[in-house]
This record gives structure tokens, C-alpha cells and sequence, in this order.
């Protein structure tokens, strides 16, 4: 008798399953590069052709990647808000300005505000790709080795500023450097001695 | 030969002729059908060309997108396995979103540059994960996907087959069902001679033997 | 004035299709003489239903017509530059006016089954009345509670967002009713389970009462699926024609399951063996046709085909499937083991093959299912996000099928109740070797593909077969028949086997030379420029911009021929509808019996520069074919003389108890 019940007990399994699938975002891809390093890249500044921007240059320190452009209305939208965060001065705020022209990527800021320490200049996208990057805006925070450790698809708000980004940046700050030699835990005293000797 | 079997060959003839003829026809038919079907898919086999594109040598060539046709149709083959992120479910072939075109050029540039099929593939799972593919990886988490379709067919046909030889061995009806076969069958032979034998009768002969049961079990 | 018209009728709808859904069941159980007046309810609250909803359903057409914005529905799928035609058809072009159409055709469904039911006892009646009137309820609650197409949108939009382009053809007029006839039509064989497990009586009535339903179900599913793909085909632009999106997928399992399900009615029929496992298979056909309602509506999966939906809607979905399927699947439980197992029957026999067939087309089933659903299973167990698609199916399902298509051809050959091995082979022998024959120079012709070749193969191997068997049947019969008569003497569910059989193989043979051996060119094209694939030239000829009614578009010639010979102009167009901004391709194809060219315009690069797709499909008709005859095949089945009403009545008394028994002297003579 036992093989009659079979039927139903699967059918209670599936709808478990798909009640469970109802909470669940289809759309929402997570990315295979929470943990591994950011990937480098030289490009041009968008402010400035002879100067470069690199995740290498901003080794040591906290910072994060917005990937936006002048044409996608989003950005639009999220700009004020990253504005904001930029006044704070928590960390440095760097943009990748995603398949656009020079000439719109800067209208842009120079109308709307320049919520970025400084924008690079990626016109075919391939940086964009390199990242994982699928739709804009998105948003990475990078520690101070380099390594990604989140990714935001879809605009900042305040809220998740609130309650994610800066307990995030916070924890992460908190975090010692690692030597990308020889891999020994750099102090930060040792850094600020380095930093002062080189000025 | 005796006059009468002689008579009896005769009528035979004329009796057979027909059925002989109609099984001669329907066996050309038949073969006709099958020969006529072989053939034709032959011939129209020989009609598919299976050679690939050619070319013509008159100017005004368009040419394909990729440096030669061999590199192409390895972009399309990659591009057919590669999911458009931001679609709706679409391969990178096939849609006509911009991140699906620039998807699409990274592939042909990498092939291009000399990579392998398979390292182009592990290019794009790097940046985007398992989920541009459309061939999920086979891995722990996957062997249900690629082993379950295979353990559903002959586990099905397992179960069958084991259900079919261990079967219970002819049914013995009880006594009190032999009497009630025996009222059942005399009930429908009078009806049946009476000749009033419908569908109707029948059924309002059901429903008043399931209110004479369900009288019975009360 | 209209909507509200309509919104007071679908309440109306609503308490009817409680009556009906409550009163005679309950009824069914009493015998008392308000037993038989709650039964009496059945026919009568079907009837008000189903005027109720069609008055409904008009309203809101209607609306569409007369272009009211004040509607939020018709706002959001229509426009008034939009074609009338296509206005009425975006009726059910979203998802709350889908759902009154899939509520009018179990409306319709259900008045048939009252209308066409006398022979059947009262009981067995107001038991699938009753089961109807219950799935009833829940759509009618479902759109009255979440999803009401007549809510209002105040102030009125000045005009729609318009139709979807891509909804704007002709295959939005037919397409979904006739998925839908299908979807819905399962619910009959569905009740019909029901009824039988309440009853506790399953024998070979029950099937022959349910058969035809059933057929006239899968006819409609065929042609619906069949639809769906010949319109993916001409409209999206890119020459495919299935994608195993997870909706197409949701329309697939209910088909497979239904032919599992027609198959295992003709031997509960025949036989009264597999009762119960006919009586699951209803159940399991028609859940999955819920199933993929709930998957389309829901937001779970993505798909092309998804109605923009919340998860609130999703909620409800799930709660109505889990009370439909989990009372259908515990009623199974409680009641199917009172149902005794049928007939005997040996190991080899055509019982036993068509329970194989059964199992071979339910693994296929699952197997889309799996598919279908693996990427949720891991995401809900929280083990990271991956894609199934067209690669996995491809290599999965293929295989699968195999089996099915070599049995296909065997199975007519069996005998019912204990068939000899030796015997059947016997008869195969020239099909046999008359397809390993073909295979071999279809190989030395082809050597490119493997797959084309045991494709092909198979396909002769079905087409062979089921000349044979005509072959073999129209011989078994007493001598001196003519040929007319023996041929108009088999009966009509015979041909309906022979032309479905036969359709499945020309699929195939479409199926294979179109995947095995199709050609397509992604080219950059300036104005001028020619190609050439698999033997046809194409002649960039001519660039301009046309107007459509709600449309502008640029249109491209291309004249195209075979060496000398001139075969057709195709003008293929990317259009701009001004509406919703959305670009559209247009493709143009030319189709031919063994070929289809199919050209479409991709990118533009620069001013006369075009990218440009140019395809060569073999056979393609021939899938489309395929799918016809196969329906053609199950129109057949089902107008067997034997499920004709008219006709019995002219036979009258005399053949009465034939038609309890349901012998066929010719087909019993043959299978023995």
C-alpha cells in the first residue's frame, strides 16, 4: 500500500521546493569573484588621457569600484546618493566610466556632480567584462589587498549603505594589511613610516 | 482427376479469384508504400548538401564576420552555449542585446587569439559564473541533473519489469462473488432476451445495483 | 459601464461554480432523494457558469475593441493604434485576461461534458461536474482576488502602453486559445479520475467514457505546441524553433504524460488492466498543466514567455495547487488500492509494451522536469545559480527517445495478453532489414553525422513498420472481401494509430535533417553584396525605409537563385515600433517541401551596412507536417464510430452489449 503514497510524498517535496523558490530572486546572479582579486587593469582617465588609474594604485587602502555610464538611467538615479556617500569620505569612491564617449561620461558629472575620486575610461567594455560586469550600475568593494569582497547589482540606495556598505567598510578597514610579497602582515605603523619617508 | 474434384478446382477458382487478387494488391501496395519511401528519402537525401559554404569567386563577396568561415561557425557553436545575462533566457547567438554582441566579439576575439574552445568557455564561467553556461558542468552538485534522467529510465524499467514477474498468481474468487457473478450474468441474460438491452438500461441497472450495495454495507 | 459588467457576471461565475462544485458531490454520496435533486444541480449551475463567464469574457474583449483606458489591463496591452484584430487578441495577452481565457475554456469544456454526458450515470456526472466546478473556484477566486482584469485605472490613461510587437501576429490570434483547449481539456480526463476513485468503481466504461476527452485534450495540446513553435520559428528572427524555455517545457511534460495517458485508456478499455495506474496518470497530466500555469505566473523561473507577476500571486498559485494536486494525489492513496489490478497479462504481450511505452515517455517527462527545475532545487538549497538549457535537453532527451521510436513500431505488432517473441520478430524481419539496409547507405551518403543517420533510421524504421502493419491487418480478413471494404472496415481509432505513428516519423525525419544539416551565416553585408550557402546565391539588392500601421522599419531585398534559375525576393525588416521603442526583426522565408531560406537582418554597422543572418534549413516543413498529421491522427482516434452518440442510437438495441464489450472482429482477427 505503501508504493500509493509515493505520488503525493513527491508532490509534497516539489511544493517545498517551489514554495521556497518563490523567495527567490531568478535575476539576482552572484559573482565568482567575492574573494579573488580584483583584476587589474590600466585604463585612461576619463578626466585626463595622460593620466592612468589601476586597482593597483589604490593597494593598502579600502576602496570601491562603480561601474556607470552616462546613458543608463539608473546611474541617474543613483547618483545623488553616491554623491552624498562621497562627501563622507569614507573611502575612495573610484568609477568606471562603461561604454560611453568622453564627452557625455563628463557632461554627465560636470551637470549632475562628481561623486569620484576619479573615473576610468573604458569605451569598448572590456574592463567591464573582465569584472563580470552584465548591466549597470554595479558596484564592488575591494579590500586592502586587492581581493573583492562585494559586489552590488543595481543602484545604491541609502539604505544599503546604511545597513550593509558601512558595517562592511568597517569590518574591512579593521582587517591588516598582507604584503603582496612576502605575504607577512604589514602594520600600519611600518606603512605610515613608509609613507612618510617617501614624502 | 474425378469429374467432381475437377468441378471443385473450378468453383474454387471462381470463388478465390478475388481474395487472391485483393491480397495481391495489397501487397503491391504495401511494398510500393515502402519502396516508394526508401527511394524517396534516397533521393532526397542525395539532394541534401552537406558540403559547406561555397564560394563564389565574383566580386561583391560579403564577407563573414569572422576572419574565415571556420572561426565563425566555432563562434556561433560557443555562442550557442553561452547565456545572454541580460535576457530573458536567449543564447549570446541569438539575442541582440548589446552586452550579448560584446559577449560575442570577446569569444571571437579569444578564439582569434588562439585559445581553445574550452578555455574560451572557462574565460567566461571566471567572469560570470556557471550560470552563463547552458551545459551545466558536471560536478558533485550537478551528477543528479546528467545521472537522474538515466536512473529515472531504467530504474522505471527495473521497477516494471520486477512488478510484472512478481505478480500474484491467478485471483480465486471468493464464494459469495461466484454467486453474485451468477446473479449479474442471469440479470443480463433476461434482459438481453427481452431485447431492451441499452446503454441506459444498463447503466440504471448500475446505479440501482450501487444503491442496492451501498444499502447492503449500511 | 462594460467592466463592471463583466466584474459582477465573474461573481456571479463564482457562486455557480461553488454550487456546482459542492452541491452534487456531496449529492453523489447520498441516496436520499436530496441526493438526486443536489446531483441535479451539476448540469444547470454548469450551464450559468459557463454564461456567466462567457458574458465576462465578452466584456472584456469589448472593452479592448472600444479602446477603454479607464480599464488598467487594457491600458497596460493595448493601444489605439493597434490593429483591431490584434486589440482583440491582447485580450489574452497578459496575465489577468490569460486567465479568464483559461477560465473560459474550462467553461466550455465543462458545458460539453454536461451537454454530452446522458448515457453516463448520474452519479459518475455530477462527480466530474463537481470536480470541474472546483478548479472552477479556485481560477474564479484566483482572478476575483488577485488578478481581476476589470480593475479600474483612475484617471484614465490618455492611450496603452500597446501589445508586445512581438504578440502582434497572427499566431497571438490562435496560439493560446488552442494551448489553452488543450491544457484545460486534461481537467476532463482529470475528474473522470476523481469521479472514479470517489466511486470506487474502475472498469473499462470509465476509459471508454474518458478516452475521447482525453484525445480531443491531446489533439488540441498537439496543435497548440505545434503553434507555439511555428510561430517562435517565423517571428523571433533567429531560425529556432524550440529553446526548451521553461514555459515551452510546461506545455511539453503535459503532452507526454497525455500520450502515455491515451495509450494506458486504450488498454484499460480494451483489457480493463491498469486501472490504477491510468487513473494516476490522468492526475499526474493534468497537474503538470497547473504546474505550468504556476511556473508562468509565478516569477520562479525565467523565461521569454513569463507574465510580469508578484510573488503574492505565486503564493496564491501554490496554495490552490497544493489543495487541486495534494487532495487528487491523497484521494489516489486513500481509495486506489480498493481498486482491484485488471486483466492478466505475460511478460511479452502489447499490454506489457505499452506499459514500457508508458514508462519510457514518463522518464522523458521527468526529465524535462528535472531540467526544468534543477537550477530552483540548487538555488533554494543555497548551492549557487546555473543555467539548464538547449545543451543539456539535446543530450539528455535524445537518448531517451530512442527507445521510444523503436518500440513505436513494435508495439502494433504485438498480441494482446501473450504475444511470442519469435512470432514478432518474425514479422519485422523485412522492415528489419530493410532499415539496416537504408542505414547503411544513408551512411555511406552522409558521413558527416552519426546522429543524421540513426535519425533517418529510425524514421524509416516507424515508416516501414506502419506500412507493414496496414499491410498485415488488411490481409487478415475473411476472403472474398474487396479491398474498399476491408479498408473502410477498420476502424477509425486503427487509422488514427497508423497516421499518428506515421506523423511521429516524418517529425523525426524534419527533426533530424534540420538539426544534422542546417547552414547559417552571420555575414556583414553592404548594399550589393552577394553570399552563398549550400547552393543558393543571395543578392543584396536594395535598402529602404517602409511605414506599418504602428511601425516604421528597414527593409532589405534580397533576390536569390540557384545557378541560372531565379528561386524567390525575400525582403526581411527590422522594425521600430513607436509605442514601446522596441526593435523587432522580421524575417523572410521562403519554404519550400525539402527546404526552407530564411534570412534576417541583425545590427546595423554603418549607413548600406547591415548584418545579416542567412540560414538554410532542410526539411523544416516537415516538422511542422509531422505535428499536423499527428493531431490529424488523434482527431481520427477520436471520432471512432464507437464514441458517437448519433451513430449508436442508429445502431440501437443490437449492438449494445457489443458496445459494452467493445469487440472489433477485424482487429482481434489481425492481433491474433
Amino acid at each position: 500500500m505503501k508504493r500509493f503514497i509515493l505520488p503525493l510524498g513527491i508532490f509534497i517535496i516539489l511544493l517545498v521546493f517551489l514554495g521556497v523558490g518563490l523567495r527567490l530572486n531568478p535575476h539576482d546572479i552572484p559573482s565568482p569573484f567575492i574573494g579573488k582579486p580584483a583584476p587589474a587593469f590600466t585604463l585612461q582617465q576619463l578626466s585626463d588621457p595622460e593620466k592612468t588609474i589601476s586597482p593597483s594604485d589604490m593597494r593598502g587602502r579600502v576602496w570601491m569600484l562603480n561601474v556607470w555610464a552616462s546613458w543608463c538611467v539608473s546611474c541617474r538615479e543613483e547618483h545623488p546618493v553616491l554623491l552624498e556617500f562621497s562627501k563622507k569620505a569614507v573611502v575612495p569612491l573610484i568609477g568606471l566610466n562603461y561604454k560611453d564617449t568622453r564627452k557625455e561620461g563628463l557632461g554627465m558629472l560636470m551637470k549632475e556632480g562628481n561623486p569620484y575620486t576619479v573615473s576610468g575610461f573604458d569605451a569598448d567594455g572590456n574592463v567591464g567584462i573582465n569584472y563580470g560586469v552584465y548591466g549597470v550600475p554595479e558596484t564592488f568593494v575591494v579590500d586592502k589587498n586587492g581581493i573583492i569582497r562585494k559586489k552590488f547589482t543595481g543602484p545604491i540606495t541609502p539604505e544599503i549603505i546604511s545597513e550593509t556598505l558601512l558595517p562592511l567598510i568597517n569590518k574591512l578597514n579593521q582587517e591588516p594589511v598582507v604584503s603582496s610579497i612576502t605575504g607577512a602582515t604589514v602594520s600600519q605603523n611600518s606603512l605610515a613610516h613608509n609613507e612618510a619617508r617617501h614624502a | 482427376m474425378h469429374k467432381y474434384e475437377v468441378d471443385q478446382v473450378e468453383a474454387q477458382r471462381q470463388v478465390m479469384p478475388e481474395s487472391v487478387h485483393v491480397r495481391r494488391r495489397i501487397l503491391n501496395l504495401g511494398l510500393g508504400l515502402s519502396m516508394a519511401m526508401v527511394l524517396g528519402l534516397l533521393l532526397v537525401l542525395g539532394l541534401v548538401p552537406v558540403g559547406s559554404l561555397q564560394r563564389n569567386a565574383a566580386a561583391h563577396e560579403a564577407q563573414p564576420v569572422a576572419a574565415n568561415p571556420e572561426l565563425e561557425e566555432r563562434v556561433m557553436l560557443l555562442a550557442g552555449e553561452l547565456r545572454c545575462l541580460v535576457c530573458q533566457n536567449q543564447t549570446i547567438a541569438d539575442s541582440h542585446a548589446d552586452l550579448a554582441i560584446d559577449l560575442k566579439n570577446q569569444v571571437r576575439e579569444k578564439l582569434a587569439s588562439g585559445m581553445s574552445n574550452e578555455a574560451v568557455i572557462d574565460y567566461m564561467v571566471q567572469r560570470y559564473g556557471d550560470f552563463v553556461l547552458y551545459r551545466p558542468r558536471l560536478k558533485p552538485m550537478t551528477w543528479l541533473l546528467w545521472f537522474g534522467p538515466f536512473l529515472l529510465l531504467f530504474g522505471g524499467l527495473g521497477a516494471l519489469i520486477w512488478k510484472l514477474k512478481n505478480r500474484p498468481v491467478a485471483e480465486v474468487l471468493s464464494a459469495s462473488e461466484l454467486q453474485r457473478g451468477a446473479e449479474l450474468l442471469a440479470a443480463l441474460e433476461s434482459t438481453a432476451a427481452s431485447g431492451e438491452n441499452t446503454i441506459e438500461n444498463t447503466n440504471a441497472n448500475a446505479n440501482a445495483n450501487t444503491k442496492a450495495n451501498k444499502k447492503e454495507t449500511r | 459601464m462594460i467592466p463592471e459588467i463583466g466584474n459582477f457576471s465573474l461573481i456571479l461565475a463564482l457562486c455557480l461554480a461553488l454550487i456546482q462544485g459542492i452541491f452534487p458531490i456531496a449529492g453523489s454520496f447520498r441516496d436520499t432523494a436530496k441526493g438526486t435533486r443536489w446531483m441535479a444541480l451539476g448540469r444547470p449551475a454548469a450551464a450559468g457558469q459557463c454564461l456567466f463567464v462567457t458574458i465576462a469574457f465578452i466584456c472584456l474583449v469589448y472593452s479592448f475593441y472600444a479602446n477603454d483606458f479607464s480599464v488598467s489591463y487594457v491600458a497596460a496591452n493595448s493601444n489605439s493604434t493597434l490593429p483591431v484584430y490584434y486589440r482583440i487578441a491582447a485580450t489574452w495577452g497578459g496575465h489577468e485576461g490569460s486567465l479568464l481565457l483559461w477560465v473560459q475554456m474550462l467553461v466550455l469544456w465543462t458545458l460539453a461534458v454536461a451537454l454530452f454526458s446522458r448515457q453516463l450515470p448520474d452519479q459518475t456526472v455530477a462527480r466530474v461536474l463537481g470536480v470541474m466546478g472546483l478548479i472552477s473556484i479556485g481560477f474564479l477566486c484566483f482572478m476575483l482576488f488577485t488578478s481581476n482584469p476589470f480593475d479600474r485605472l483612475l484617471p484614465a490613461a490618455v492611450n496603452g502602453n500597446d501589445l508586445n510587437p512581438l504578440l502582434q501576429d497572427f499566431g497571438m490570434i490562435i496560439h493560446p486559445p488552442l494551448l489553452y483547449m488543450g491544457y484545460v481539456g486534461f481537467s476532463v480526463a482529470f475528474a473522470f479520475a476523481l469521479a472514479a476513485l470517489m466511486g470506487g468503481q474502475l472498469d473499462a466504461a470509465w476509459a471508454r467514457w474518458s478516452r475521447p476527452w482525453t484525445l480531443v485534450a491531446w489533439m488540441f495540446l498537439t496543435l497548440g505546441i505545434f503553434l507555439g513553435s511555428f510561430w517562435a520559428y517565423y517571428e523571433l528572427g533567429w531560425g529556432g524553433w524550440w529553446f526548451w524555455d521553461a514555459v515551452e517545457n510546461a506545455s511539453f511534460m503535459p503532452w507526454l504524460v497525455g500520450t502515455a495517458l491515451i495509450h494506458s485508456l486504450a488498454v484499460t478499455e480494451k483489457r480493463g488492466s491498469f486501472k490504477n495506474w491510468t487513473v494516476l496518470l490522468a492526475i499526474i497530466a493534468f497537474s503538470l498543466s497547473l504546474l505550468g500555469t504556476f511556473l508562468v505566473r509565478s516569477g520562479v523561473l525565467t523565461s521569454v514567455h513569463a507574465f510580469a507577476t508578484d510573488p503574492r500571486r505565486g503564493l496564491f498559485i501554490l496554495f490552490f495547487l497544493a489543495i487541486v494536486i495534494g487532495g487528487a494525489l491523497t484521494l489516489y492513496a486513500w481509495r486506489a488500492p480498493k481498486v482491484g489490478l485488471g486483466g492478466k497479462f505475460s511478460l511479452f504481450s502489447r499490454e506489457s509494451m505499452l506499459l514500457i511505452n508508458n514508462v519510457l515517455l514518463l522518464a522523458a517527462a521527468g526529465t524535462v522536469l528535472l531540467g526544468t527545475l534543477y537550477p530552483l532545487f540548487l538555488d533554494a538549497l543555497d548551492l549557487g545559480k546555473i543555467s539548464v538549457g538547449p545543451p543539456y535537453f539535446e543530450a539528455v532527451f535524445v537518448p531517451l527517445m530512442i527507445p521510444v521510436l523503436l518500440l513505436l513500431a513494435v508495439g502494433p505488432f504485438v498480441r494482446w495478453k501473450d504475444a511470442s517473441l519469435k512470432e514478432v520478430l518474425f514479422r519485422l524481419r523485412w522492415i528489419g532489414l530493410g532499415s539496416v539496409i537504408f542505414a547503411v547507405i544513408a551512411a555511406l551518403l552522409i558521413a558527416t553525422s552519426v546522429m543524421v543517420v540513426v535519425g533517418l533510421t529510425l524514421a524509416v524504421w516507424i515508416l516501414l513498420a506502419t506500412a507493414s502493419q496496414l499491410m498485415q491487418r488488411l490481409q487478415h480478413a475473411p476472403a472474398g472481401t474487396s479491398m474498399w471494404k476491408r479498408i473502410t472496415g477498420q476502424p477509425r481509432s486503427y487509422w488514427g494509430m497508423l497516421v499518428a505513428h506515421a506523423g511521429i516519423g516524418i517529425f523525426v525525419i524534419g527533426v533530424t535533417l534540420v538539426k544534422g544539416t542546417e547552414t547559417a551565416n552571420d555575414l556583414s553585408m553592404h548594399l550589393g553584396d552577394t553570399t552563398t550557402i549550400s547552393g543558393y546565391t543571395f543578392h543584396f539588392t536594395d535598402l529602404k525605409n517602409i511605414k506599418g500601421p504602428n511601425y516604421i522599419a528597414a527593409q532589405g531585398t534580397f533576390e536569390v537563385t540557384q545557378g541560372d534559375t531565379k528561386v524567390a525576393t525575400m525582403k526581411p525588416e527590422k522594425r521600430l515600433f513607436s509605442v514601446q521603442q522596441m526593435p523587432m526583426t522580421e524575417a523572410a522565408i521562403n519554404r519550400g517541401f525539402t527546404r526552407d531560406l530564411y534570412v534576417s537582418l541583425g545590427e546595423k554597422t554603418s549607413d548600406n551596412v547591415w548584418i545579416v543572418r542567412v540560414q538554410h534549413k532542410p526539411f523544416v516543413s516537415w516538422i511542422w507536417a509531422g505535428c499536423l498529421i499527428i493531431a490529424f491522427g488523434g482527431f481520427l482516434a477520436a471520432s471512432d464510430r464507437r464514441y458517437r452518440i448519433a451513430s449508436r442510437k442508429k445502431k440501437g438495441g443490437a449492438s449494445a452489449v457489443g458496445d459494452v464489450v467493445d469487440v472489433h472482429p477485424i482487429s482481434e482477427v489481425s492481433a491474433s
